[in-house]
């Protein structure tokens, strides 16, 4: 029995393309066999341009290269490749020698992700491709949770960029929370990069809404109302069979809290369960200043868009009922990215024309109605 | 000096490993090293003569990764040691050195030869 041989049993590579590129047809050969039977589909190419000829139609997942070849070497090749338009992420593998430690830094600096030194240890490539794959299925992950919340944003008319510019907000204001000493345990990095991932799926739930509460153009009757508001409770039934059928997937969570959770209030008065204060999960409380001042800036056929500085009254006015008083404090700090984001993701933006104007109404006073404080937040 | 069988030949059992057990493909990579040994002494051999040290280096690099790919750490030992030279721009260590490379080169291609004779 031969030994040393490294065991693929279990290894999941679901066929994923590879593309091996190394002007030595031996180590291609090599390369290409230990590859083929860790269960990938494998194309090999003689430099970078033929590579990149033969990625026209392979569309390969991980490219492994060499760096020194002749017509166009590995470095020239992560650089054309992170050039080319792509609808999906290549991963860059270089190999390059002991001694070629420059090449090794040009060639991240080109964009490669990994880098292995030649001649290849079998067991150090399969772990190292086996990485490359994990971050790939992350990103079909990550496409897949905003296809979801794209086709449900697909049925409301109005909303535009909306999703880019929710998770864009959100990000911003958890990024806030990280440096205050009171959110220390609860917002970090991934805390961040979460409810940039998840944010986008708040309102996943409006699929279940009927068009003629959905796509109604003027102010919803109570009943309507009631209605619009299952959209809660449909998103967080979505999520939560996913939720506990994969319990580790923390992703999962924090799309449900905010799906269920986004439209409470921090006094109390929200729907769907009148949570109050902190039963509020911090994610929802977040998305809900982000979900809000995106309805207020935004031109919808019910209203037009208000300028940064009344969306921002607003938003202060409701500090401590509607929302949580340390997120409209962090709001405050993040004014200018928050209009920033607004100016880059929404072509409608006021400020952005000269001399525009600014519909201030008597209609952004409170209303008697708890659920709606204002006109502009009454369809959300 | 002493180049033999023992100092520089394939490493057969390793390089079986690297081709996960596949004998064919074993077979087929030792032949095609043989047969590039002669060309790739060729083109080091000119490049040395008309004192062409980037060459000389760069086709020194090239052959060690094969021989390090074909588990003939001998040659690549000697190859190595070459390329560093002709980096260096040390045409007394390169001379030297390209003797010893030749012997190594020469060994590693009967060894080959003799084993594909021998099946």
């Amino acid at each position: 029995m031969m030994t040393g041989i490294p065991s693929l049993s279990g290894a999941k590579t679901d066929g994923l393309k590879v593309l091996i590129v190394d002007d030595d047809p031996i180590a291609l050969d090599i390369l290409a066999n230990f590859i083929r039977v860790s269960g990938y589909t494998v194309e090999v190419a003689a430099n970078g341009k033929e590579a990149i000829e033969k990625m026209r139609y392979y569309s390969p997942r991980i490219v492994i290269s060499d760096v020194d070849m002749p017509e166009m070497n590995g470095v020239e090749l992560c650089r054309a490749i992170r050039n080319r338009q792509s609808i999906q992420y290549t991963y860059l593998i270089l190999l390059t020698s002991h001694s070629d430690t420059n090449s090794v830094l040009l060639g991240l600096d080109a964009g490669a992700d990994d880098y292995l030194s030649k001649p290849f240890r079998p067991e150090e490539l399969r772990l190292r491709m086996e990485g490359g794959r994990r971050l790939l299925t992350l990103e079909g992950r990550d496409m897949m949770i905003f296809s979801l919340a794209k086709l449900a944003e697909s049925r409301d008319q109005d909303t535009g960029t909306h999703l880019e510019r929710i998770r864009e907000y959100s990000k911003v204001l958890a990024t806030e929370l990280m440096s205050w000493p009171k959110f220390e345990n609860e917002v970090d990095a991934q805390f961040v990069e979460l409810i940039y991932m998840t944010s986008p799926l708040h309102d996943v739930g409006k699929v279940g809404i009927p068009d003629n509460v959905l796509l109604k153009p003027g102010k919803l009757t109570p009943e309507e109302f009631e209605v619009m508001k299952r959209h809660t409770l449909i998103g967080g039934e979505t999520l939560s069979a996913s939720a506990q059928a994969h319990p580790e997937a923390s992703f999962l969570k924090m799309a449900l809290d905010i799906a269920l959770k986004h439209h409470e209030r921090w006094d109390g008065t929200g729907y769907p369960f009148q949570l109050k204060g902190v039963e509020i999960p911090l994610s929802a409380r977040i998305v809900a200043i982000a979900d809000v001042y995106d309805a207020l800036t935004t031109k919808r056929v019910y209203k037009e868009a208000f300028s940064h500085e009344v969306a921002a009254d607003i938003i202060y006015k409701s500090r401590g009922t509607h929302f949580d008083p340390d997120l409209v404090d962090a709001f405050s700090k993040v004014e200018n990215e928050m209009r920033r984001i607004r100016f880059e993701l929404d072509e409608d933006a006021l400020e952005l024309r000269p001399n525009s104007f600014y519909p201030i109404s008597k209609s952004f006073e409170l209303q008697s109605h708890p659920q709606q404080p204002f006109p502009a937040m009454a369809n959300l | 000096m002493l180049v033999t069988h023992q100092t520089s030949s394939i490493d057969t059992s390793k390089l079986l490993e690297r081709c996960m057990g596949n004998r064919g493909l074993a077979d087929k990579v030792m032949l095609a090293f043989s047969i590039s040994l002669p060309i790739e002494r060729t083109m080091l051999q000119q490049a040395i003569d008309s004192n062409d040290l980037e060459t000389v280096a760069r086709t020194a690099h090239k052959l060690k990764g094969t021989a390090l790919n074909m588990c003939a750490d001998g040659l690549a030992e000697v190859a190595h040691q070459v390329e560093e030279a002709a980096r260096a721009h040390q045409n007394d260590v390169v001379s030297q050195r390209w003797l010893e490379l030749c012997l190594h080169m020469d060994a590693v291609r009967e060894f080959i030869l003799a084993k594909v004779s021998a099946q």
